[in-house]
């Protein structure tokens, strides 16, 4: 501490510092103010255009949609709606909006607003690229199509000032937890208009000084690459339980830097931890580890349209010579769960089926069912995945476990984001590295991506069977035999293996003694405004 | 000398030119657009999106229609960051990148032209050959090494300094260190060589017959001809200092243009290479501009015809 | 060649020795880049794995010594690719001067001004899957210095008296270039490029910083520098090994370049 006083004194009397004298406020202050590592620069702070984890976690504390989230259940709880009621065919919601809803400017916040929200979403000419979840609304695909050119046919009304009703275009059973998404956010139209056209995605209102939102927070400066500094909304309607003042989000895209800043107490929680810090943690500061399950799935992706992986015998051999549990347990290390089924765990009632298992012999023995006593008789098989040195690393393992139990020559290969997508699209593949992590909570989400239609797909699978399935259960309204449904699609893709499960996400987080009542959940939702700081 | 610099200046007009053009066809050339996404895009809503941006429309008209803007001194929206235009973008983000290569370069000459100095003040004893040694070595360092080591020793080890961030004096230590190491130890080896070279040279043996002291000669005498290939060094390596900091800037969490560049070139937000490319292309212009002017004032043989 | 100084000659020994050791010592040693061994991990340097193990148990004295082999074909062939190009645009641009020679220069510093790291990024993902293409890459970055210096060598040969006595005699110019000029860049050449060598061995390291290097299970020494970073805290030696390695490989070949660059005839006078 005197050390670092010295030096910098020495720095500031030396000729560099006249360069430097404008910035010397410590934006580092711990005084009741959170101090977050948040991965990546946000790239807007308007909730109806961007969309990332990154977003959501600054979003989710200047905004609130009409229900909120119980963090510890992920069961809706009142938000801006304070009840709500819905038809007995689950197509129709009814929102009392609260009469003491404002906006961080001490304007009230109507029914209307989320009317006009939702209708900017979907003018085509803001060319919002999430406006496809808002397509449940009835008529609003319709309407993004212009073809109709009425909002009033779209399935969002305000009754009056404090009611809003809102009909689906199909029974949707996610609908209100599917509202802790930012796109369902309101936004302040009237601020919008101020600063540009809100049509228009190049709109100036997100700026500090000019951003309005209705959560627990509001925007005091927004500076890109350093800061985005959040401070309690004096015109939220539950402002009494908002314990921290100050919310600082720092952009460190680095992991090893966030871990850096943390154990160096800079930070009071990060968005992640690298892999390989986490034995130290374990070891050492137990308690600043969290490791808990996420709703996520690594798997291997397979191009079903190419010899020699159309055939379902040799996908099967492949799956079973995977040891996912070496993988979870020497190389992740982070509490990952082997994956032999392909949807999470943790999904309410939903049971997936365990099928997959390791087991080499059998690995074997179907491989020479398929007509192929040695595997080197194959022609090698290509790994893709994007340039990460953890994808590299499970990359490499599962390489030699198929050397090893089958005899198949596998080569590697990586390419940079854009250009592994572009892969995966075009079926110019064999197998690739992939990952789905739930949009909401339900099992759906998850098996709908292998309907033959799905731009998801990326595999070139197709069974009728299975879609079928999947189109009775978005129709059901029993949730048993819908969940009934899908389990048996689940099964009909393990046994078919367009993918390979290989492991069950984990989120990780280091997060100070400082910070009390933070509940951990397999969405890795926070919600800011219930957490305390010592 | 105004004529030259006239001329020259009327040279960046077709250069820039030609590397607005290669650029702009070049970076279409890689596969992905700025769309694509891990989770599918609806095509309805890509093709709003590509209509927004104007990415439907044919090449030559896109490229007509960037040129004009460029002319305007109008770089466009970026495509990441959508209520950012490029050039509010690269305003926030150069002053960091160009501050962090002034502390740099401060760094490397001066430590290059010391060790320099005190080597050929030592010639032929075992301090000189330790220095040239050294400076052998640095030129075989490169930043991503020299980084986060001393991330690690002086950031974690000794507790020392911060290692991220750009808003106090002591963040910006390590990484203008990290940065300017390797060219302190070329500026070294060149400062090194043109010294010698110059201190066998007529007049300055006369100087010493003279009776003046070592260090007058060297200081007074010997540097001004000895340290101009060191400016002409100046020119690539105020280059690659400008263009090449993104690993430091990535390894101590600063945000300058060098990283913006990177992720950029990986998102394939056009207009932000774009504007990007343009604005070094015009620094790293002015820059050799600049130090042909500063080796003309060094050597007036050389002449600007 | 023959007076070649002491440093010089120990460090192309040493060099050839190491390279020896790299082909070598894998088959006597019975070492393996792929072989794994998840369960032992990372373990320090022992008696049984000289240099350690990284995170997969693979030994990392086996990965060295690939690397070595990777980078120093890295070198030499982006190398090689670098002289071509520079050679020939050099001696074309000195050789005809004039317009040809402005107009060739002006598009050299041009190119300077492109930040080369777009276009490596650039390329790399057009020609990701090519291991080769790699090397043209670099080469096509390299190429430029080489031949703005052959380009000024040229000039200075083109002065001398057997160039003009054999445009009287009224030879080709294809003839001239190739039987008179370029057997004389032929030294600056050699030194040059013994110069771009480590350049580009360098160059790859940072490539493989920005992922782009060769693809795993190969490494090259540059690569195996990017694991070691990201654990440089729990298994320092992942790091040091391999940073101390590919240091010692670059000063060696630089010592050698500094010792041919002193048989230049420029650098006597």
């Amino acid at each position: 501490m005197i050390r670092n006083r010295i030096l910098y004194l020495l720095f500031y009397f030396s000729p560099l510092s006249l360069f430097i004298i404008s910035c010397s406020e410590n934006s580092f202050s711990p005084y009741n103010n959170l101090r977050i590592g948040n991965g990546a620069e946000v790239q807007d702070l308007d909730p109806s255009i961007v969309s990332g984890v990154t977003e959501h976690r600054v979003l989710s504390a200047l905004f609130e949609g009409l229900v909120s989230l119980d963090p510890k259940t992920l069961n809706p709880i009142p938000g801006v709606a304070e009840s709500w009621e819905i038809s007995n065919n689950n197509l129709l919601y009814t929102f009392k909006i609260r009469k003491n809803a404002f906006w961080s400017n001490g304007e009230p916040l109507t029914a209307n607003d989320f009317v006009s929200s939702w209708k900017r979403i979907l003018t085509p000419s803001l060319s919002a690229e999430y406006a496809y979840l808002l397509f449940c609304l009835k008529n609003a695909k319709a309407f993004y199509e212009k073809k109709i050119q009425n909002f009033d046919e779209v399935g969002v009304k305000a009754i009056d000032d404090y009611t809003l009703q809102v009909e689906l275009e199909y029974p949707t059973l996610y609908f209100l937890t599917m509202q802790s998404h930012n796109i369902w956010f309101p936004v302040h139209l009237p601020t919008l208009e101020k600063f540009g056209d809100p049509y228009t995605r190049s709109n100036k209102w997100t700026r500090s000084g000019n951003h309005v939102s209705n959560g627990a927070y509001r925007l005091v400066k927004w500076i890109p690459n350093k800061i985005v500094l959040l401070e309690k909304n004096p015109y939220y309607w539950n402002k009494e339980s908002v314990r921290i003042h100050l919310l600082s989000f720092y952009p460190i895209d680095n992991q090893l830097t966030e871990e850096r800043l943390f154990r160096t107490s800079y930070l009071d929680l990060t968005s992640t931890v690298p892999l390989k810090k986490i034995d130290f943690y374990k070891n050492n500061r137990p308690g600043n580890l969290l490791l808990f399950p996420y709703v996520g799935v690594y798997y291997y992706r397979i191009n079903v349209t190419k010899p020699p992986l159309n055939n379902p015998y040799i996908r099967k051999a492949l799956s079973l010579s995977i040891d996912r549990k070496k993988i979870t347990e020497f190389i992740l290390r982070g509490g990952e769960q082997p994956a032999y089924h392909y949807v999470p765990p943790g999904l309410g009632d939903y049971k997936p089926p365990q099928i997959l298992e390791y087991n080499p012999i059998l690995a074997k023995q179907l491989l020479s069912q398929a007509g192929i006593p040695d595997g080197k008789s194959l022609p090698p098989i290509e790994i893709l995945f994007n340039t990460s040195e953890a994808h590299k690393t499970i990359a490499e393992a599962v390489q030699r476990m198929w050397k090893e139990n089958l005899g198949i020559d596998v080569r590697l290969l990586n390419q940079d984001w854009k250009v592994y997508l572009v892969s995966m699209n075009q079926l110019d593949y064999q197998v690739a590295r992939s990952a789905w992590i739930a949009d909401f909570l339900d099992p759906i989400n998850f098996l709908e991506c292998f309907l033959s239609y799905s731009g998801n797909n990326r595999t070139g699978w197709n069974n009728p069977e299975f879609d079928k399935k999947i189109e009775l259960a978005y129709r059901e309204a029993n949730s048993q035999e819908r969940l009934k449904l899908l389990e048996e699609a689940e099964k009909i893709l393990l046994e078919e293996l367009p993918i390979i499960p290989i492991y069950f996400y984990t989120q990780k987080m280091l997060i100070s003694e400082r910070v009390v009542n933070f509940q951990p959940n397999v969405l890795g939702y926070i919600r800011w405004q219930d957490l305390g700081l010592r | 000398m105004r004529k030259y610099i006239v001329k020259k200046v009327l040279l960046f007009i077709p250069a820039i030119f030609t590397i607005i053009t290669i650029t702009f066809f070049f970076i279409r050339l890689a596969p992905g657009g700025p769309f694509d996404k891990d989770k599918n895009v609806p095509p309805e809503v890509l093709q709003n999106l590509e209509r927004y941006y104007h990415l439907d429309e044919p090449l030559w008209k896109q490229y007509i229609r960037y040129i004009t803007n460029v002319l305007k001194l109008d770089l466009g929206p970026s495509f990441r960051k959508p209520s950012y235009s490029v050039r509010e973008w690269i305003v926030l983000r150069l002053p960091v990148s160009i501050e962090l290569g002034i502390y740099a370069l401060t760094f490397a000459l001066s430590i290059g032209i010391l060790c320099g100095f005190v080597s050929a003040l030592k010639q032929n004893t075992w301090v000189s050959s330790l220095i040239i040694s050294l400076g052998i070595i640095g030129i075989c360092i490169p930043n991503f090494v020299s980084g986060p080591l001393l991330a690690l020793f002086f950031g974690i080890k000794l507790d020392l300094l911060p290692i991220a961030g750009w808003d106090l004096p002591q963040q910006k230590i390590l990484p203008s260190l990290a940065l300017g190491f390797i060219y302190s130890a070329y500026i070294l080896r060149i400062f090194h060589s043109s010294l010698t070279e110059v201190l066998n040279k007529e007049y300055i043996r006369t100087a010493k017959a003279k009776g003046l002291s070592q260090s007058r000669i060297l200081i007074v005498h010997a540097s001004k001809g000895a340290l101009q290939p060191v400016v002409s060094f100046l020119g690539p390596a105020g280059a690659n200092l400008l263009t090449g900091s993104f690993v430091i800037e990535t390894i101590f969490h600063i945000p300058g243009l060098g990283r913006e560049f990177v992720e950029a070139t990986f998102n394939r937000d056009y207009t932000m290479i774009m504007g990007i490319v343009i604005v070094y292309a015009v620094l790293i212009l002015i820059f050799n501009l600049t130090v042909d002017i500063i080796q003309g004032w060094l050597d007036p043989r050389i002449s600007y015809d | 060649m023959l007076k070649i100084n002491n440093k010089g000659k120990l460090s192309a020994s040493l060099i050839f020795a190491v390279l020896i050791f790299s082909f070598l010592l894998p088959h006597i040693m019975d070492l393996s880049i792929e072989r794994q061994d998840i369960e032992l991990g990372a373990v320090r340097p022992s008696f049984e794995h000289l240099f350690g193990t990284d995170i997969l148990g693979r030994d990392l004295l086996a990965r060295v010594l690939y690397g070595i082999k990777v980078s120093f074909w890295i070198g030499l062939s982006a190398t090689a690719v670098a002289l071509i190009i520079g050679v020939t645009y050099g001696c074309i641009s000195g050789y005809f001067g004039g317009w040809v020679d402005i107009l060739m220069m002006y598009i050299i510093d041009t190119l300077y001004t492109i930040p080369f790291s777009m276009f490596v990024v650039i390329l790399m993902a057009l020609f990701g899957r090519n291991f080769y293409l790699l090397f043209l890459a670099i080469g096509a970055v390299e190429w430029l210095t080489m031949a703005r210096i052959v380009r000024g060598r040229v000039l200075s040969i083109k002065q001398q008296d057997f160039i003009a006595s054999g445009k009287v005699l009224g030879f080709s110019n294809t003839r001239i270039l190739i039987k008179h000029i370029l057997p004389n860049t032929l030294g600056i050449v050699i030194v040059y490029g013994s110069l771009t060598i480590p350049q580009v061995i360098l160059l790859e390291a940072f490539l493989s910083f920005l992922g782009l290097g060769v693809q795993p299970p190969m490494c090259s020494l540059g690569s195996l520098i990017r694991e070691g970073v990201e654990v440089m805290e729990e298994y320092p030696w992942l790091l040091i090994i391999p940073s101390v390695v590919f240091i010692s490989i670059l000063f060696l070949l630089n010592i050698l370049g500094d010792a041919l660059k002193e048989l230049l005839p420029e650098s006597k006078t």
